[in-house]
């Protein structure tokens, strides 16, 4: 208690440099929210405990009970009648063997299992698996079933592609007759050589033969007398048209495909971006201010565009979401540039210089699913023309130099030294402040506060040192004036004389005899004159 | 052959150069005619096109700026691969950047051969008095390396329309030329992603920077 008075004395006293009421207000509705938590999460706490305490409610599951019930060490599931996959598998294994009935209930139940023990297993046996199955041609296998069970295949393959088949088809009849009849002769005739490509046939070949195909249709249409009538946009959009409905067709099996490195690139970029999450926007020399709030947000909208890119399946819609990735970004320059403008001095377009960098940063947060394969699918399968002229080739030309830049990375390229870079990557040094950091709005706040706290607790610890000090000095001064005191008395000592009665002249005393007795008027008869 | 002349030509036009010597405005001073303007009606002048007519024949350019940084220079040949035209532009008061662009002159040479157009532009020509790159010399070099030079500013728009007009019609002789001989075709085509990490070794000897 004594303590805030003399913290107000001291207010009062350094008035210029003490706490502004500003941030005594703040640090003051700090304690209250820190109270209210430690009083909230004592109540919960309470509360929990009274549920816990109370016996087990019906979906409650103890964890025993999701063990295996081989006691296998793992997780087991009602569907495999508590059995972890393996062990389901082994014990249906051996009821077949004994009993030698194959029960038809069972076989479906194996089958399911079989089905959901994928997941189960390791990536690497998944991995092992799939590179199995790539020495079996998954083409061949495919179209072979094609052949085999034309109408089931063809069935749940055209229904994916249904929609777009339609699409094709209305915008074939939408030509004249010949192109239309050229067209789709082509296409089938493609397709099917596609279909008999060679086993063991890479991922180049298919590439060179899509490729092939989109070059032998564009001389054939510049040739060809039935095009001649065609205007230029309508050759474009039948270019269009025809890329997007091959690659519906052939995108299961030429994206990310078995017989690429397509998914061990996926998994080593990754790994690569995940340890570079501490480079900054800063450090990236991005000119762009991240802090204020409409920046995040178009920055965030970038960031959630290019994740999407992995879900597209065509190359033209892959395409578009890099470009409105990128146009994401500029908006964020242009939101940074309107609040940096104070008197409206010259415009500043963005150029590749400010864009670049930033469009690092993006991918280097957004970490987006499968980069790898969606660009090496892009580079195989895009018709050329979409890649070398127009936006979304130039923006993907942008993508290709982020993922090289990011691959190769160094010290150098961020202006830090070899240490530097080195803890950095090795965990031993963190972004330092807030302030560098790209996090949520709320994290952000939280971070900002508890620096706030941690700045104003410092303060409040040297204001209770001052006051300490000052007490030291004013029991130090008192001391010292006693002294003085003591040593001006010792010098000068007071001596008391006795007290002098005081004079009244108006006082009756007897007259003392000593003086004469007053001269008495005489009087002067006038007889005497 | 009737029916492909008849149809618009597409160029994709690489912009190179230092940070700083004008690559932006100049490509804005041509595209939107404005210079340090407060309305631009682009956002980005990263990625512009303009149409053209060039006797009778429709052109189509697709002007690709790219970062100049010297952290990025590894990054170039990834931008101009498949590219008809290249623009190198240098800071007529900065010898620096003239260095830079006789880098990019060898690495295109050497990663394109000779379809690509090179034009080298002597930015700022406003700046006279500061010249520091010699006019005699840099005509000399360009001839040497079969490039052409100009000179150009974008702040009096001086010779901006001149450079890319002459551009366009070098790469259309080109394309027709290369067309009756059929033999640019496979150029022309695809190739996969080329970097050329001995070209980025010099670059690092290099210290740029106007800015």
């Amino acid at each position: 208690m004594s303590l805030h008075i003399v913290g107000g004395l001291l207010i009062k006293r350094f008035g210029k440099t003490g706490i502004r009421s500003v941030n005594l207000l703040r640090f003051r509705l700090a304690q209250e929210f820190l109270l209210c938590f430690i009083l909230t999460k004592n109540t919960f706490g309470k509360i929990i405990n009274k549920t816990m305490s109370k016996k087990p409610s019906r979906f409650h599951v103890d964890e025993s009970d999701l063990w295996c019930k081989n006691q296998c060490g793992f997780y087991g599931n009602t569907a495999w009648k508590g059995y972890c996959s393996v062990c389901y598998k082994s014990l249906t294994n051996r009821q077949q063997s004994s009993s030698h009935r194959v029960h038809q209930h069972a076989s479906v139940e194996k089958a399911v299992s079989q089905r959901q023990a994928t997941p189960e297993l390791s990536y690497s046996k998944f991995a092992d698996k799939r590179r199995q199955q790539s020495k079996t041609n998954p083409v061949k296998s495919l179209f072979k079933s094609t052949k085999k069970d034309k109408s089931e295949v063809d069935k749940t393959s055209s229904k994916g592609h249904h929609h777009l088949k339609s699409e094709f088809g209305a915008f074939l009849e939408s030509l004249s007759r010949p192109i239309y009849e050229d067209i789709s002769k082509r296409v089938q005739n493609f397709l099917s050589k596609f279909k008999l490509l060679p086993v063991n046939s890479t991922v180049e070949t298919w590439s060179d033969a899509v490729q092939d195909f989109y070059q032998i249709i564009t001389e054939h249409i510049n040739v060809d007398p039935i095009y001649q009538t065609l205007e230029e946009t309508a050759v474009e959009n039948l270019q269009d048209q025809l890329e997007m409905y091959l690659m519906n067709r052939l995108y299961n099996v030429v994206f990310c495909p078995p017989n690429s490195n397509d998914e061990q690139e996926d998994l080593s970029l990754q790994k690569r971006i995940r340890s570079l999450h501490w480079v900054t926007i800063q450090q990236l020399e991005a000119n762009v201010n991240d802090q204020d709030i409409g920046v995040r947000i178009a920055l965030d909208k970038s960031i959630a565009d290019i994740i999407e890119l992995d879900t597209k399946t065509l190359p033209k819609d892959k395409l578009a979401c890099i470009v409105e990735s990128s146009r994401k970004i500029f908006d964020a320059f242009r939101l940074s540039n309107e609040k940096s403008e104070v008197d409206g001095g010259p415009q500043s377009v963005a150029s590749a210089d400010d864009f670049l960098p930033l469009f690092i940063f993006i991918i280097l947060k957004a970490n987006p699913p499968r980069l790898k394969s969606n660009i090496n699918y892009i580079t195989r399968f895009a018709s050329p023309s979409r890649l070398n002229s127009g936006e979304g080739g130039y923006f993907f030309t942008n993508m290709c130099c982020v993922v090289d830049f990011i691959e190769k990375l160094n010290a150098e390229s961020l202006n830090l030294s070899e240490e530097e870079f080195d803890s950095y990557m090795s965990g031993r040094t963190t972004a330092e402040g807030v302030n560098t950091v790209y996090v949520c709005d709320g994290l952000r706040l939280i971070h900002e506060n508890n620096g706030m706290i941690r700045r104003l607790k410092e303060r409040q610890e040297k204001y209770a040192n001052s006051v300490l000090n000052l007490e030291h000095k004013l029991s130090e001064f008192r001391e010292q004036f006693d002294e003085q005191i003591n040593q001006l008395v010792l010098r000068a000592p007071l001596t008391l004389k006795p007290k002098r009665g005081k004079a009244d002249i108006d006082l009756d005393h007897d007259i003392p005899h000593s003086l004469p007795s007053p001269i008495l008027p005489q009087q002067i008869s006038n007889s005497q004159i | 052959m009737a029916g492909a002349q008849n149809r618009t030509s597409s160029f994709k036009i690489v912009l190179l150069g230092e940070g700083c010597v004008g690559k932006t405005s100049l490509v804005l001073r041509y595209v939107e005619d404005k210079f340090n303007d407060k309305h631009y009606s682009t956002l980005q002048a990263s990625f512009l096109t303009k149409k053209l007519n060039i006797n009778g024949s429709r052109v189509s350019l697709a002007i690709w700026d790219t970062a100049g940084q010297e952290r990025f220079h590894a990054l170039g040949p990834i931008y101009y691969r498949d590219s008809q035209g290249a623009i190198l532009v240098y800071d007529i008061t900065d010898e620096d950047s003239f260095e830079k662009v006789k880098m990019w002159v060898k690495e295109l040479r050497k990663m394109l051969g000779n379809a690509v157009q090179l034009c080298i532009v002597g930015n700022k020509i406003d700046k006279e008095k500061e010249r520091h790159v010699a006019a005699a010399a840099a005509e000399e070099y360009a001839k040497s390396v079969g490039a052409k030079h100009y000179h150009s500013s974008a702040k009096l728009n001086k010779g901006v329309e001149e450079l890319f007009v002459d551009l366009s019609k070098r790469m259309l002789q080109k394309k027709l030329s290369s067309d009756e001989s059929g033999s640019d075709r496979a150029v022309g085509g695809r190739g996969s992603v080329v970097i050329a990490d001995d070209s980025a070794a010099p670059a690092t000897q290099k210290k740029g920077g106007c800015c």
